[in-house]
């Protein structure tokens, strides 16, 4: 049975455009929440969000970041280079950009493909890609709307853009296909907040069961726009403050989510076909777990039965013990209701060894990204295996008794053994031990070795820890997502 | 690989029961007529087929809308039949053809803005109903489903034009790794929105029928696959099947059922040589798929004459080119992402009765392989292969196998 690797990723967050800005600003620490720019959102309630540093997306834009670096240095476009940024202008002109989202996934789709190499042969690949709620803009109904209704019978007569309503669920995609020219088949998940795991765990299975040799698979979602803030909003949903902290998951003091918007999208391939192409992996999907609550739309378990067993599930497919996990990126979305409730989970999947694995959360450095949360959060869970680095939850300053886990501080946590795949130490990353870090640790039962230095960096060297992540997604109305990732 | 069918449900446009709707489709029957909610004269094409029925009382209509509201009811009926119970080994899969935008229900939201953009929450966007998000989420109605009968095994929802294809082929593969025993796949569509009929109508994909046409004369439309057929007639219908291992099953089987989906070209224009490709999928997945021997089709039927013709010729290879070519969509509309499932419903029936329905508005055949059916004609066949395409260009495709 083939492995399923990851050989390309890209990513698109409130941090800016690339996988790196994105690793590189988990690494720091940082957080992208702030007050909404692209719209006027001054009377709305909720202000803050984790929105992609960018305006508007245009053709020029795009065709900067979507082309590969080898690309970028020729001044003379080929042909197929010719076709993609015409398409790009096309797309433009006809309106299809002001669905961020679109943006979002075509530049993430770019840089994944270009990081794995990807050529016409790639071009067979299939794609399993998840999405979050139509969009529709006001603009679409200028000319249009009156106070009695929508006039459709005016709507031939307007100068109105070409693609309109935006309620095609599935635009994303289709340019996706049609920038890559892929030829594979097609599967749009939209299972809410679990969409994004759900997409990335289908085609770990499509490519173990020999379905597909080569899936490009992740997600994108905008709900950063009136509609969706409004509606949100309404719902009770996001954090009430307006501030850059206001979403603290595992806190203490946590009180809602922010809304996020963003993409991630992954070149996922069968190990033998990325061996064959001289691809490196970045690290492999070695399991996943999918169940539903078949409890309420509205809550999830307040016991997290189901969502343990999904995380079990998740390691029985990977072969993995719990105690192999070294890191878990929760979904953790820093409402009153959904962090407990995932802790329980975890301590029912992984037993004794639950208060042992650092556990963080970075929705509240850049939002809920709704369908992409889970995409994302598997780039974020890369960071390991590239960097070395656990990241942090931002925010997180006052440890909850109801979320008696690991809950790595804002900080982050140096790991460098996950570069080599070996067991090893986690040490923390800063200068002295945060208040957090220290009140977490001793919460965690773990047995803690101080190596004091003469340089800044304090290293504590915690017992010895797994090298496996589990990524965890719970999406609204109760579906469940677990992934295990390793070497 | 081939899983048994072992309940199911629908809501069409020529009613709820199975039996009664399959008579009058055979019989020639068809529920196309001017737009029911809208002003017909308002689109260029101004007929659809729609549910005459409203849903069912419900607790959950404070949550969900008319098409979620059908897609519940129709699952929950299809487990009722198969006998099936809930727990952990019950799987949950709906398709979702587009969260149809019901703007004129935001309009407490949308009618005092102005196109300045500024001050929106003020001006309306605070007026938004509190369930309006969960209105309109892709899910809801999964998540109320799945709660509802305690599913607690794996589940997506899929959205798309082919959304009903990839919940069963998602079905299908977890029950094929015995992830699960069961699964309830359900979808639900509706062509006849506001904003779906201007786009169908701007890119030619539905027919168009002169202003000052008499929209209830039937003579105004021609059916698929007719030589001036230009278009297909939108429509909207939700489904549901129940899914179980063949080991399992034995006398409460329907029908042995294999799915594949995918996407069939690119920009918006379907293209043929995807549905090779399916088709080739489908026949290497599917062991019984190779007896190419009595298989009836039905059709795509999105009387667009490029595709109609290669659509044709492609199946020919395989089947036959004197293979019976039907059309549920001349009787029921196109019903996007609810195409797969009611094929899997109808094909079977037809199949147990022996006799295929002729296709409505099919005056002059067009051209081309298979022979399109212009009045009901007997049949012996035990096999049955369903397509579904529709602009954008996402494709399922269905077969299914009467039980020995």
């Amino acid at each position: 049975m083939a492995k399923a690797v990851i050989t390309g990723v890209g990513v698109v967050s409130a941090f800016g455009i690339g996988r790196e800005r994105f690793w590189d600003a988990l690494s720091e620490g940082e957080s992208a929440v702030g007050s909404i720019k692209h719209f006027d959102a001054s009377t709305f309630p909720c202000r803050y969000v984790g929105e992609v540093p960018h305006a508007d997306f245009g053709a020029e834009l795009l065709w900067k970041y979507c082309q590969s670096d080898t690309e970028q240095e020729q001044s003379i476009l080929n042909t197929r280079e010719q076709k993609q940024l015409e398409l790009l202008r096309a797309w433009e002109s006809e309106g299809r950009f002001r669905d961020r989202k679109v943006a979002f996934g075509l530049l993430a789709a770019a840089e994944a493909w270009s990081q794995a190499q990807c050529g016409e042969e790639e071009e067979e690949a299939e794609l399993c890609l998840a999405l979050g709620l139509e969009c529709g803009l006001l603009e679409d109904f200028d000319g249009i709307l009156g106070k009695d209704g929508i006039h459709w019978e005016k709507e031939s007569s307007q100068q109105l853009p070409q693609v309109r309503y935006h309620s095609k669920v599935d635009l994303c995609a289709h340019s996706i296909l049609d920038w890559l020219q892929l030829k594979g088949s097609t599967r749009i998940n939209v299972s809410a907040c679990a969409a994004g795991g759900l997409a990335v765990a289908h085609a770990a299975a499509m490519i173990e069961r020999g379905q597909a040799s080569i899936v490009i698979c992740g997600a994108a979602d905008s709900m950063v726009n009136p509609m969706g803030v409004g509606g949100m909003t309404r719902l009770g949903a996001p954090s009430p403050r307006n501030a850059g902290d206001a979403c603290k998951p595992f806190d203490r003091k946590r009180d809602g989510m922010i809304i996020g918007e963003g993409a991630s999208i992954f070149v996922m391939e069968a190990d033998w076909r990325a061996e064959k192409r001289g691809v490196i992996p970045l690290a492999s999907v070695l399991g996943w777990g999918s169940t539903q609550d078949g409890y309420r739309s509205t809550a999830p378990r307040p016991d997290g039965r189901q969502a343990a067993k999904a995380m079990k599930r998740a390691l029985e497919r990977a072969n993995c013990l719990p105690e192999e996990i070294g890191y878990i990126n929760a979904h953790g979305t820093g409402t009153p209701l959904n962090d407990p409730a995932e802790c329980q989970a975890i301590e029912t999947a992984l037993g004794p060894y639950a208060r042992h694995i650092p556990i963080s959360s970075i929705k509240g450095a850049i939002g809920h990204l709704m369908a992409a949360s889970g995409a994302i959060e598997v780039a974020a869970s890369l960071l390991p295996f590239v960097r070395g680095i656990l990241p942090g939850t931002a925010h997180y300053q006052e440890p909850d008794p109801d979320c008696p886990l690991h809950i790595i501080g804002p900080e982050g946590l140096m790991a460098p053994t996950f570069l080599s795949g070996g067991r090893g130490s986690i040490h923390a990353m800063t200068g002295e031990r945060s208040q957090t870090t220290a009140a977490s640790l001793e919460a965690s039962e773990l047995e803690v070795i101080d190596t004091s230095t003469e340089t800044q960096t304090q290293d504590v060297e915690l017992q010895k820890a797994g090298t496996k992540v589990l990524s965890n997604s719970f999406g609204f109305g109760g579906q469940n997502v677990a992934l295990v990732l390793g070497h | 690989m081939s899983v048994a069918i072992t309940g199911w449900a629908w809501r069409t446009g020529l009613g709820s029961s199975v039996d009664e709707v399959i008579s009058q489709i055979l019989e020639g029957k068809h529920a196309i007529g001017p737009h029911r909610d809208l002003t017909p004269h308002t689109y260029a094409c101004p007929i659809s087929v729609q549910i005459k029925e409203k849903p069912k009382r419900s607790r959950h209509r404070r949550f969900a809308r008319r098409m979620e509201l059908f897609g519940m009811e129709v699952a929950h009926e299809a487990l009722a039949m198969s006998g099936v119970q809930g727990g952990e080994r019950l799987g949950a899969f709906a398709g979702v053809g587009g969260l149809r935008a019901h703007w004129d229900e935001m309009m407490p939201a949308l009618q005092n803005q102005q196109d300045d953009h500024q001050d929106m929450w003020e001006r309306g966007f605070k007026l938004f109903h509190p369930f309006w998000m969960l209105k309109h989420l892709s899910n809801n109605a999964h998540a109320l489903f799945a709660a509802d009968v305690k599913a607690q095994g794996e589940g997506l929802t899929f959205g798309g034009a082919n959304a009903g294809a990839c919940a069963l082929h998602a079905a299908i593969c977890a029950l094929k790794t015995k992830a699960i025993d069961a699964a309830v796949v359900f979808a639900y569509d509706s062509l006849v929105h506001p904003d779906v009929l201007v786009e169908l109508a701007a890119r030619k994909r539905a027919v168009r029928i002169p202003q000052q046409a008499n929209v209830g004369d039937d003579q105004t439309w021609k059916g698929p696959y007719d030589k001036n057929s230009d278009g297909l007639i939108p429509g909207e219908a939700a489904a549901a099947l129940v899914l179980e291992r063949v080991e399992s099953t034995s006398e409460r089987t329907l029908a042995w059922l294999s799915c594949v989906d995918g996407a069939d070209g690119m920009k918006y224009e379907p293209e043929p040589r995807h549905l090779s490709t399916l088709l080739s999928r489908l026949l290497s997945e599917d062991e019984a798929a190779a007896d190419s021997s009595r298989c009836v089709v039905d059709g795509a039927s999105i009387g667009c004459p490029l595709w109609d013709l290669a659509e044709r010729e492609i199946l020919s290879k395989h089947l036959g080119v004197e293979s019976p070519l039907i059309s549920l969509t001349s009787s029921l509309g196109h019903v996007g992402a609810a195409q797969s499932l009611v094929q899997s419903i109808a094909l079977t029936k037809f199949l147990a009765h022996g006799l295929l329905p002729p296709i409505i508005g099919l005056e002059q055949p067009s051209d081309g392989a298979l022979r399109p059916l212009t009045a009901p004609e007997a049949t012996l066949a035990k096999r049955a292969l369903g397509i579904s395409a529709f602009a954008p260009g996402l494709m399922g495709m269905i077969q299914v196998h009467l039980p020995e």
